[in-house]
């Protein structure tokens, strides 16, 4: 399993349709909107890193998503 | 419940110890070393507010821990 966190900055009061949408997408365990320099953490946990790159690549071209930024697991 | 993702920045060599004791505080439901701007990532799920506040805190006195950025849950 490959673990990582995707921050997302959405457009202006986008943020509820981005969460539901990102919640359908398989390898998505948890998505919210969130306080801070982003609008809504996503934590994905793949089973490996093609997979973990495809969803990344669906989250981030979301409607609504305007930029976002990956933080991808050290796998040991 | 009250979600949040700790973003945390160590000094270069301390990342794996900081982790370990990372993963032992409570409410911590993953934590894992990342490539990118944070060296460590916590995802925290608490019942309330203030216990995801005492978590930062605990990760602040953890030896290595250079800083730290708490998103949490809007509401």
């Amino acid at each position: 399993m490959v673990d990582a966190c995707v921050l997302i900055r959405t457009e202006r009061g986008k943020y509820r349709d981005v969460v539901g949408k990102v919640k359908r997408i398989k390898a998505v365990q948890d998505a919210y909107p969130v306080l801070g320099r982003y609008d809504v953490v996503v934590h994905v946990s793949a089973k490996d890193s093609k997979e973990l790159g495809r969803t990344v690549m669906k989250v981030s071209r979301m409607v609504g998503v305007v930029f976002t930024e990956t933080l991808v697991e050290v796998e040991r | 419940m009250v979600k949040a993702c700790l973003l945390v920045k160590t000094t270069p060599v301390k990342g794996e110890r900081v982790l370990e004791k990372v993963k032992k505080i409570k409410g911590v439901k993953k934590a894992f070393l990342a490539y990118g701007r944070a060296d460590v990532v916590i995802l925290v799920d608490t019942e309330k507010y203030e216990e995801v506040l005492n978590i930062t805190s605990k990760v602040h006195e953890i030896d290595g821990v250079r800083s730290t950025e708490t998103l949490i849950e809007a509401w």
